[in-house]
């Protein structure tokens, strides 16, 4: 019932262009949930979602961006080292508050 | 190894102290990015000069929101970090940087993330961006504070 209620919530839905856009969210979500199989296939690397589709693997970020361009236009993707380290940051200027990152 | 001395002799005395370590950099347009909007005959926007400040204190380098807009360029991740006010997180945006002072014609960043530093895009010598541990572990630093100066070596 859970899975029901948040595909519902997460309709893709059309641009100007035409085209269906999918929050950046639901790639995020699908990382997360298959992580321990793109662990297990692709560790080190980095890996290119849309949506609930998995682009491919790449050795280098900007091999792996340019890839999800080619694939996907300008539309907006994820682009994921695949590593057992949580996803984090240390920025001491973030951590004091003297600078504010853009959510 | 090529080493820059900073800041410019010519400027006036204290600026170590006063603005920190300071480097100029360019920011561009991803190429891949920049090649398909050429073709669907979109414009395409050219590169953002600006000053980068060296932060020993980041593990990922952040840069002006503002520049990603300039570029219409749209977030790759979000990463979580710890703020002032509690757990939080962050954009990451892809981003290509050269430094012109050591002709580098581009360095890889895995992830930066878009911060608010007020930059305008007015002139040159404008602050945006922050270079954390991701960039500098490519580069020799000597912060030499009695001299006034700092030296970069790549």
């Amino acid at each position: 019932m859970a899975s029901n209620r948040l595909s519902t919530r997460r309709r893709p839905s059309k641009s100007r262009e035409g085209r269906f856009f999918v929050p950046l969210e639901t790639g995020i979500e699908y990382f997360e949930k298959h992580k321990a199989k793109l662990l297990s296939d692709h560790e080190g690397k980095f890996v290119v979602i849309l949506g609930e589709q998995l682009l491919g693997a790449y050795d280098t970020v900007e091999n792996a961006y340019n890839a999800g361009i080619q694939a996907f236009g300008d539309r907006q993707f994820l682009v994921r080292k695949v590593t057992s380290a949580e996803q984090n940051l240390t920025n001491l200027a973030l951590l004091h508050g003297l600078i504010h990152a853009h959510h | 190894m090529p080493i820059i001395k900073f800041p410019d002799v010519r400027k006036e005395g204290n600026q170590l102290e006063k603005a920190g370590a300071l480097i100029p950099v360019t920011i561009s347009l991803p190429e891949t990015l920049a090649a398909l909007r050429e073709g669907e005959g979109k414009p395409v926007q050219g590169p953002v000069r600006g000053m980068a400040l060296l932060d020993t204190g980041a593990d990922a380098s952040a840069i002006d929101i503002g520049v990603f807009r300039h570029f219409s360029i749209l977030a790759i991740d979000r990463v979580g970090f710890n703020s002032a006010g509690g757990r939080a997180t962050s954009e990451v945006f892809p981003a290509w940087l050269s430094l012109p002072e050591f002709n580098i014609p581009k360095l890889e960043m895995e992830r930066v993330i878009g911060c608010d530093f007020g930059w305008t895009g007015r002139k040159d010598d404008e602050f945006l961006m922050l270079m954390g541990r991701d960039i500098l572990r490519n580069f020799l630093l000597v912060y030499d504070g009695i001299h006034d100066e700092w030296l970069l070596g790549h």
